[in-house]
């Protein structure tokens, strides 16, 4: 496949009601990349975004803006994407998932071999800020590997850090749309955070 | 009081960001962080990276989402 938000984007424009086209410019390659956390291929998420337009041109006339729109239209596509989740024979659930899930404060796996036996960091694993945060290009090189990163993600993780940190929704938000409980959401997130933290991390020595 | 490791302070990361700890435990690691070159930039680095995140959005926030909804409901 060429490239999947451009399909998303050009099937939302060929569509009969130009709503539809307006709803995938606002929110189509958002909705398509959280989808994907859910289901195993770019086909079936790019259809469960499509089955997310209709579902909320058909719930519209009810939405009295409870929360707000993008909220509504995120909501929309988690309930949507864990139907279909479900029906998909190896699909599991985000808190079911091994190693995804049940362990509050679990630490970056990246970090396992950071720290001494009495839990200390080891002087070679010692973190430090990243250096010249303000630096535009060092900063696009960082979002280069961090987008890299994201997309490595194991899926619950990957679509609490997109929630959470890219599109910027609360943590009772990320639980409705996840379908997980806060302590599985904030778990996922923490795990998220850490592996791409790790990932940029291990790239500071070779960037410019 | 058991001073906490810096793997545990690590494992709170979170938690601390998400202001879900308990008042005393957002005080050991207040005070970790405080004497704690390394642990501070490990929040330091994390805190950088969701800055990072957030410029990945993928959703227009049209600033006026009253206007969107309008041309939604015609």
């Amino acid at each position: 496949m060429a490239d999947p938000l451009q399909a998303v984007l050009a099937s939302g424009e060929d569509a009969a009601d130009p709503r539809v086209a307006l709803l995938a410019a606002h929110y189509g390659p958002a909705l398509f990349r959280l989808a994907r956390t859910f289901v195993r291929s770019d086909a079936v998420a790019e259809e469960v975004v499509q089955e997310t337009w209709l579902a909320i041109l058909e719930g519209l006339p009810r939405f009295r803006g409870e929360c707000s729109l993008k909220v509504y239209v995120f909501t929309v596509l988690g309930n949507r994407a864990r139907s279909r989740a479900k029906v998909e024979a190896r699909s599991v659930p985000f808190s079911a998932l091994g190693g995804d899930g049940d362990d509050p404060g679990a630490v970056d796996p990246a970090l396992v071999h950071a720290f001494d036996g009495a839990g200390h960091w080891l002087p070679e694993a010692a973190p430090r800020a990243f250096r010249n945060p303000e630096d535009e290009l060092l900063s696009k090189e960082r979002l280069r590997i961090v987008a890299r990163a994201l997309e490595a993600l194991p899926g619950g993780q990957r679509a609490a850090v997109l929630l959470r940190d890219v599109e910027g929704l609360d943590a009772k938000e990320a639980c409705n749309i996840l379908g997980v409980s806060e302590t599985n959401q904030r778990v996922l997130l923490h795990r998220g955070r850490c592996a791409l933290r790790a990932a940029i991390a291990a790239a500071e020595r070779e960037l410019p | 009081m058991k001073m906490r490791t810096c793997q545990e302070i690590a494992g709170l990361a979170t938690e601390f960001a998400e202001g879900t700890l308990p008042f005393g435990r957002r005080l050991e690691v207040r005070l970790h962080l405080w004497i704690c070159a390394a642990c501070r930039g490990f929040f330091a680095q994390l805190h950088a990276t969701r800055a990072l995140l957030g410029r990945l959005r993928g959703s227009a926030d049209s600033g006026d989402e009253a206007a969107l909804l309008r041309d939604l409901r015609l």
